[in-house]
C-alpha cells in the first residue's frame, strides 16, 4: 500500500490516543518502522501529550454547593431583568423559608418607603421582619431542605412567586402581607426600573407574576455539511457573549440555542448567519403563532444562483444615491429604526457592514402595507422609503429594465463590484409552494398573493418559481415581523397599565430560537434559479 | 471517565431525578462528585483561578436552571461540560473584545507563532504550575486558540476520548481529531521556538 506521509502524518496525534482502526493503525506503524522523522514526530507528541497530562490538576477552594445556592439566592432577589429559564429557580425560590420571605417582604417595603414617585396605591403595611435576619446566605442549607416537591406539572413556567410566597407563608404560620400588596410592591419596582417589556429588577420573577410572555420566533437553519454547522456554533457561542450572556442557553448544544434579540437587530443577526455560513444555508423563520413561515436562503452560495435576485438588491451605486437609499446596509426585517443609544444606531453600513436589502419593494400595494404597518409601526419612514413611495412605478420599472436587459454575466460582474460579501436572498423552501401553510389573516394572505402575482408577471425572463417566489418569501417575512409587532403590542395590552405601561420600552424583544438541523437529502441543496 | 468510583453510589441519571423532583441533597451530590474536574477544565481554558471559580459556580447554576430541560440524550456528566465549556470560551471572547477596544498597545497583536509570553505572577494566573516546563506549556496552551485548546485539554488533561470530546463540542469526530493534532503540533513548535530563541540568546 503507498504510503502518504502527509496523510499518516495527520493520523499520528489518534494513532497515540488509540483512536484509530487496526487497520489504519496498521499503516501507521508501517510508515514508523520506515521513517525516522515519523518516529520523532511521534515522541514529540507523546511528550507533549503527556507533559499536559502532568499538569497539576487544580481542586476548587471550597465546597462550591453553598456559593452557587447564594448565587440562586442573589439572582433571584436582584437578577438580570433579561433572565428566562426560572423553573428550578422559582422552585427553589418558592422554598425560601417563612423568614427570608419576610426579608424580601421588608425589602420591598424599604423600597418604597426610599422612592420619591406616589405609590400606585394603597400602601399595605410592612409585616414585622422575622427576629431571624441572618443573612440569607447563610440559610442556603436549610433552606434547601425545605424544597417542596414540585406538585403536579413541572411547567416551564413556574407558579406566580407571589401566591407562592404566600402560600408558603402561611404553611409556616406567619402573617405576611397578601399577594395584592406584593403586587402593588412590584409595580412600584416596575415604575423605578423600567426596562422592556415590564421586565424589572426582579426580573422574569415579575413576568411570571404578571404572566408576560415574550414572543418566540423559531429560526430552523439547514445546512448538509457538519463544517456548516460547526461554523454556525462558533457564530452562536459569539452571539451569546454579545447578548445578555443569560439569555442564551448555554446548557442547550449549541445547536439548538435560544438568544434574546431586539426586533431592530434581528437583520443583523441573520446577516451574520449569512456571512459565517461557509455555504448556502436555508433559514425558515417562523412567527410566534406558529403558522406563519418565511423561507431565506443564506451564505456564500447564494449570490453565484440569484443572481437576478441580486440585481434586484443592489442597483447600481448611482441608483441607490438617487433614491436616497443608503449605500450599504439597511432594514429589510421590521422596518424599526434602531432605538437611540442602540449599538446599532448610526451609519447603517457600521450598523451593519452587510449589504441587505434596503427599501421598502414596490411589489406590494402601498395602502395595505401602511394600513398593516401604521397600525404597529410608527416610525418616521427612511428618505428611501419616501422615495419607493412617491414613485414606485419607476422604482421598480428601472430596477427591472436594468435586470431585464443585463446578461447574467454582467449582473453577476456587477454584483461583485458593489460587494463581495455574502448575501440574503428572500426565496420560497425548498417544499413545493402548495405545502405551504396558509397564512394566517386575510390581509397578509392579500399581500402575499398580490406580491406574488405581480412579480411573476413582471419578470418573464426567469423560471416560473424564481422572482415569484423570491417576492413572496420576502413578503412573508415582512407579514412575519408585522404579526410579531401586533402580538406584542396586544400581549402588553392584555397586561395592562398598571405595571408595563409605565415602564417606557427601550426596543421590542423577542427570543430567537435557533435549531440547526443537517439536510436530510445532502446533494440537494435547492436551487431558485435554475443553472445557465 | 472514571465512573468506577461511583460505583456503589447512585448513577449521575438517579440524581439528576431526584434533584429534579426536590431533593436538594441529590444536587449537593453533583456538585461535589464534579466541581474539581470542572474547575480544573476552567482553569486551564481561561488560566486564573479566580475566573476559573467564577466559571464553575456559573455552570453549576446553569445547570441548575435547566435542570428540567436536561433530557438525558446525552450523559449528565458530558451535559455539564458543554455548559461549562460553552461558558469558558464565550467568557475568553467577550474578554478579549474588550481588550481589543481597550487596549491599544503595540504587543497586543501577539500571534500564534510568537514565543509564549513570559508568566505574569502578579495577577494570580500560573501559580499553579511547579516547574519552568510547566509554566512554559502552560503558557503556550494559553495561546491556542479556544477551539483547540478546548479539545486538548479534554483530550490530555482530562482524559476523554475522542466521541466524548466531539459530543461535548458537538463536532464530527474527524474534527476533534484534526484540532487535537493541530493543538499538540502547535503546541510543540512553541516550546521548541522557546528553547531555540533561548539557545540564540
Amino acid at each position: 500500500m503507498p504510503i502518504d506521509p502527509h496523510e499518516l502524518e495527520a493520523e499520528l496525534s489518534a494513532y497515540l490516543d488509540g483512536e484509530l482502526s487496526p487497520e489504519q493503525a496498521q499503516r501507521v506503524e508501517d510508515w514508523l518502522a520506515q521513517s525516522e522523522d515519523a518516529r520523532r514526530q511521534l515522541e514529540e507528541l507523546r511528550a507533549v501529550s503527556a507533559g499536559l497530562a502532568a499538569l497539576p490538576r487544580l481542586r476548587t477552594p471550597t465546597q462550591l454547593t453553598s456559593t452557587v445556592i447564594r448565587d440562586v439566592e442573589r439572582e433571584l432577589l436582584v437578577g438580570e431583568p433579561t433572565r428566562r429559564h426560572w423553573g428550578p429557580l422559582l422552585r427553589l425560590w418558592t422554598g425560601i423559608s417563612a423568614a427570608a420571605a419576610a426579608l424580601l417582604l421588608c425589602t420591598f417595603v424599604g423600597w418604597q418607603m426610599l422612592t420619591p414617585k406616589p405609590a400606585t396605591g394603597p400602601i399595605t403595611p410592612a409585616p414585622s421582619p422575622s427576629s431571624d435576619l441572618s443573612p440569607i446566605a447563610t440559610k442556603s442549607f436549610q433552606t434547601l431542605g425545605y424544597l417542596p416537591a414540585p406538585g403536579g406539572g413541572r411547567g416551564r413556567m413556574a407558579p406566580a412567586p407571589t401566591v407562592a410566597l404566600q402560600s408558603e407563608a402561611a404553611d409556616e404560620g406567619i402573617d405576611v402581607a397578601g399577594a395584592d400588596a406584593v403586587r402593588e410592591d412590584l409595580a412600584i419596582v416596575a415604575e423605578l426600573t423600567p426596562s422592556s417589556e415590564g421586565q424589572v429588577l426582579l426580573g422574569a420573577p415579575l413576568a411570571a407574576a404578571v404572566d408576560v410572555e415574550q414572543p418566540v420566533i423559531d429560526v430552523t437553519v439547514t445546512a448538509d455539511r457538519p463544517e456548516t454547522i460547526a461554523a454556525l456554533g462558533e457564530l452562536f457561542v459569539t452571539w451569546a457573549a454579545e447578548t445578555a450572556a443569560d439569555t442564551a442557553d448555554m446548557a442547550q448544544p449549541l445547536a439548538e440555542q435560544s438568544y434574546e434579540f431586539a426586533i431592530s437587530e434581528l437583520d443583523v443577526r441573520l446577516s451574520e448567519l449569512a456571512a459565517e455560513a461557509p455555504q448556502q444555508v436555508w433559514v425558515e423563520v417562523c412567527a410566534p403563532n406558529g403558522d406563519q413561515h418565511a423561507p431565506l436562503q443564506v451564505g456564500r452560495d447564494a449570490q453565484q444562483q440569484d443572481v437576478q435576485h441580486l440585481a434586484f438588491l443592489y442597483p447600481t451605486p448611482e441608483e441607490r444615491y438617487r433614491s436616497g437609499a443608503p449605500v450599504r446596509g439597511g432594514r429589510p426585517f421590521g422596518q424599526k429604526a434602531p432605538p437611540p443609544g442602540s449599538g446599532f444606531a448610526g451609519d447603517p453600513e457600521v450598523a451593519h457592514g452587510f449589504p441587505v436589502r434596503s427599501s421598502t419593494p414596490a411589489s406590494a400595494p402601498a395602502e395595505t402595507r401602511d394600513d398593516k404597518l401604521d397600525s404597529v409601526d410608527r416610525r418616521t419612514p427612511t428618505r428611501a422609503e419616501e422615495a419607493a413611495r412617491r414613485e414606485p412605478a419607476h422604482h421598480r420599472g428601472f430596477l427591472d429594465a436594468e435586470a431585464n436587459r443585463l446578461t447574467r454575466r454582467e449582473l453577476s460582474e456587477r454584483h461583485r463590484a458593489v460587494t463581495e460579501e455574502p448575501v440574503i436572498v428572500f426565496v420560497d423552501p425548498p417544499a413545493p409552494a402548495e405545502s405551504r401553510p396558509a397564512p394566517a389573516t386575510a390581509d397578509v394572505r392579500a399581500t402575499t398573493q398580490s406580491a406574488t402575482t405581480r412579480a411573476a408577471g413582471s419578470s418573464p425572463t426567469s423560471s416560473p418559481s424564481g422572482d415569484a417566489s423570491y417576492d413572496s418569501g420576502e413578503a412573508a417575512t415582512r407579514d412575519m415581523l408585522d404579526l410579531i409587532l401586533r402580538s406584542m403590542h396586544a400581549q402588553r395590552a392584555r397586561v395592562g397599565g398598571d405595571i408595563t405601561q409605565t415602564a417606557q420600552p427601550v426596543d421590542e424583544f423577542v427570543q430567537v430560537r435557533i435549531r440547526v438541523v443537517p439536510s436530510p437529502v445532502a446533494d440537494e441543496t435547492p436551487a431558485s434559479l435554475p443553472a445557465d | 471517565m472514571n465512573r468506577a468510583a461511583h460505583e456503589r453510589e447512585p448513577a449521575d441519571d438517579e440524581l439528576v431525578r431526584r434533584a429534579r423532583g426536590g431533593e436538594p441533597s441529590a444536587f449537593v451530590e453533583l456538585v461535589s462528585r464534579y466541581q474539581d474536574r470542572v474547575y480544573n477544565t476552567c482553569y486551564r481554558m481561561c488560566h486564573r483561578e479566580a475566573d476559573a471559580l467564577d466559571l464553575t459556580q456559573a455552570t453549576f447554576l446553569k445547570a441548575l436552571e435547566a435542570l428540567d430541560r436536561y433530557e438525558g440524550r446525552a450523559s449528565f456528566y458530558t451535559w455539564l461540560f458543554r455548559i461549562a465549556v460553552n461558558l469558558a470560551i464565550s467568557d475568553r471572547r467577550k474578554k478579549q473584545r474588550r481588550r481589543e477596544v481597550s487596549v491599544d498597545a503595540p504587543n497586543h497583536e501577539r500571534r500564534i507563532n510568537d514565543p509564549p509570553a513570559p508568566p505574569a505572577a502578579e495577577d494570580g494566573s500560573h501559580a499553579a504550575e511547579r516547574s519552568e516546563l510547566q509554566v512554559r506549556l502552560a503558557a503556550a496552551l494559553d495561546q491556542l486558540d479556544e477551539e483547540f485548546r478546548v479539545a486538548v485539554v479534554l483530550k490530555d488533561i482530562e482524559d476523554m476520548d475522542y466521541a466524548t470530546i466531539a459530543e461535548i463540542l458537538e463536532v464530527p469526530v474527524g474534527t476533534v481529531k484534526s484540532r487535537i493534532h493541530r493543538a499538540r503540533t502547535t503546541l510543540r513548535g512553541l516550546l521548541t521556538e522557546h528553547v531555540e530563541n533561548e539557545d540564540a540568546d
